[in-house]
């Protein structure tokens, strides 16, 4: 058996134990928390040979599956965002189990992971958007939640691999043909024009970042952060690989360049509209958006694809992301979804954890500390004033419109209570935010305690 | 009962003449019917007729897998509307043969702009440059991607998004048939449909209960 089949079985049948105990949503949760760790810890921990024994089972690890015309190998460089995306899921399953999320997420998160672990390990490489499709079809299941509402988030989710799709297949077919640059060298730059198209859209800039902004307004606050999180994973390390395939891309669009203009755009989109938001789930959704372009910055500013700034920042990412998106879901449990600003008096006062996580979190975001993700947006800064006065000025406007809108959040937050029937938050919530602050705090006083994880992650990513 | 092969030759005169306008037509009214039955006899008409003009790129046997992804698809899309409209004329007693015509600013907005649409193909005939795809299919995959597009833009509803993006895969099937015809490749765009065909058969669901006066019947 091989590795990447182990995983395959393994995540359909937490999803389908997840799917028969829906109706317990904690014990689904715990299932596919410990489901998911266990399986990243495996992975972690896997000896540098050809075979180990897993689950009682001789597994190769240098074999392939075959199905149908599709090969999938789980190779080393797919190894470093299958093993985040495992740790991401098990984070999210535990939180959602702890603030009883829709019964529709957890279920969902072996899914979701299974297609974007098979888009990571495709061959060939430029199919993998067909694995993307499949995961953004699952996506949409959690965007749209266990109740009827909206279907916008869902829809626009769907929007970029399907687009991008007929470019990649494109570009497949014709770099696949070794004499197609002498026989015909038209076709050999239009496919790279479309490999570059292609990319554009699956990096979903600004304005084809509808989806990212839909997710926060309109999906539930957990399924919203962890369906932009695991993405990014995803695009991060399928865009790194295609750009080593294939480094002619570069030729027709140097992605020094384009991509700090690309990220900025996002970034200074988002903080503009984030300060004119009028309701919270506005708010987080311009918040994923700017984060979404912070970590794309520090990518192109930081040399050699960003691996190893990247591993340390999506390996830490959802510590701080996990702290608005709890904040939100009780403040929606609530005040109802898209309550505006102007109906949330008295948040501060009986529901103080959850607000106090929605800003904090928020600030972490942004990049202040406390914060684990201090030293990486940090880092950010420092990049891009070495990159140029420009783009040190852009990061710190939108950063400071982003840190504004938050401020202004807070103090529509703290308007006095109106009615006294208002229920308090849970207890058990502080189990799960005080430890997360408290993970937040250590990372930021010592960010090379992430250093045992990111040298391991470097080491698979960059193996030849 | 004729054979494929003779089935194809009496449907020659129609694949030949008739078949892109019709598409074209299909795909408009696709775009601006607010109806969702009429909406559905198009898509049906323009997987017909997209069967029959892929067997200029493809063997028979594949092109007209069209057929069959494209009645699957109908069939997913179909159920799903009609729960929708079966529950909200009993909630609001309306009889299941009274159509549901609405001809307001938003039907007459698409109307405008697949108008506009069309005038622009007419007068600046934008041709996607596609190697080995005859001139009057690349027109129309133009045309229908261009469609796909506008129809994305014109608001969150399912089944519209449902339509749009198989006019894009569509197009995409045509311009990608005409430079491979390998078996993998029919069968990811294929796969494609089907996926999307039943992730937006879901979605018209839960998307449309929100309008019963009890949401929990879904």
């Amino acid at each position: 058996m091989s590795l990447l089949g182990l995983v395959i079985t393994w995540l359909i049948l937490l999803a389908i134990g997840a799917m028969l105990l829906r109706r317990l949503p904690w014990l689904a949760g715990a299932v596919v928390a410990v489901g998911l760790g266990w399986l990243a810890w495996r992975i972690w921990s896997l000896p540098q040979a050809e075979t180990a024994l897993l689950l009682g089972r001789q597994v190769d690890l240098a074999s392939s599956v075959k199905m149908l015309s599709f090969t999938v190998y789980l190779g080393d460089a797919a190894l470093a965002p299958t093993l985040l995306l495992l740790a991401w899921g098990s984070l999210f399953a535990f939180a959602g189990m702890w603030v009883d999320v829709d019964r529709v997420l957890t279920p969902a998160i072996p899914l979701i992971l299974l297609a974007l672990i098979l888009s990571l390990s495709s061959t060939p490489l430029l199919w993998a958007p067909f694995w993307l499709v499949v995961a953004v079809v699952t996506m949409a299941f959690p965007a749209q939640g266990a109740r009827p509402r909206l279907a916008r988030a869902a829809l626009r989710t769907l929007l970029a691999p399907v687009l991008a799709l007929p470019f990649f297949l494109f570009a497949a077919w014709v770099l696949a043909q070794p004499t197609m640059a002498v026989d015909d060298p038209s076709l050999w730059n239009s496919a790279h024009k479309a490999l570059v198209l292609g990319i554009a859209i699956l990096f979903t800039p600004v304005p084809l970042h509808g989806w990212i902004v839909a997710q926060g307004d309109q999906a539930p606050p957990l399924a919203a952060a962890f369906n932009v999180g695991v993405w990014q994973i995803t695009v991060y390390a399928l865009l790194r690989q295609i750009l080593l395939a294939y480094p002619a891309v570069a030729d027709f669009a140097d992605p020094a360049r384009w991509l700090p203009i690309l990220a900025l755009g996002q970034m200074v989109w988002a903080g503009i509209f984030a300060l004119g938001s009028q309701r919270l789930r506005q708010l987080y959704g311009y918040l994923l958006l700017w984060n979404t372009g912070a970590n794309y910055l520090l990518w192109s500013l930081s040399g050699e694809f960003g691996t190893a700034a990247m591993s340390t920042l999506l390996a830490i990412l959802p510590l701080s992301l996990l702290l608005p998106a709890v904040g939100l879901s009780v403040l929606d449990s609530r005040f109802g979804e898209g309550a505006a600003y102007s109906t949330l008096n008295g948040a501060l006062e009986r529901l103080p954890l959850a607000s106090l996580a929605f800003l904090g979190g928020g600030f972490f975001v942004a990049g202040w500390p406390p914060g684990a993700l201090f030293a990486p947006r940090l880092a950010t800064f420092r990049l891009a004033h070495a990159g140029g006065r420009t783009t040190l000025l852009l990061a710190l406007f939108s950063a400071t419109l982003l840190t504004l809108a938050l401020i202004r959040a807070l103090r529509n937050l703290a308007r006095p209570l109106s009615d006294p029937r208002l229920p308090r938050e849970p207890r058990r919530l502080a189990w799960l935010l005080l430890p997360l602050l408290l993970v937040n705090l250590l990372l930021a006083l010592n960010p090379s305690l992430t250093d045992v994880v990111t040298t391991r992650l470097v080491a698979w990513m960059t193996a030849l | 009962m004729p054979t494929l092969a003779e089935f194809l030759q009496q449907a020659e005169p129609l694949a030949r003449q008739s078949a892109v306008p019709l598409s074209v037509f299909f795909a408009a009214i696709m775009l601006f019917v607010s109806d969702w039955r009429i909406a559905l006899m198009a898509f049906a008409g323009l997987q017909v007729l997209a069967g029959l003009l892929l067997t200029q790129l493809l063997p028979p046997e594949w092109a007209l897998l069209q057929w069959v992804v494209g009645g699957l698809v109908g069939i997913m899309w179909y159920l799903s509307a009609r729960r929708l409209d079966t529950i909200r004329r009993r909630q609001q007693n309306i009889p299941w043969w009274k159509p549901m015509w609405r001809l307001n600013p938003s039907t007459l907005m698409r109307l405008t702009l697949v108008v506009l649409l069309l005038t622009f193909i007419a007068i600046e005939r934008p041709v996607l440059q596609v190697p080995r795809l005859p001139a009057d299919l690349a027109r129309f995959s133009t045309y229908l991607a261009l469609a796909g597009l506008v129809g994305l833009g014109l608001g969150d509803r399912p089944l519209r998004w449902g339509l749009s993006l198989m006019m894009w895969i569509l197009a995409a099937s045509f311009a990608i048939h005409a430079l491979q015809v390998e078996a993998d490749t029919v069968g990811i765009l294929a796969g494609l449909q089907i996926v999307l065909g039943f992730g937006i058969s879901y979605l018209i669901i839960v998307d449309g209960a929100r309008f019963w006066p009890r949401p929990e019947d879904v």
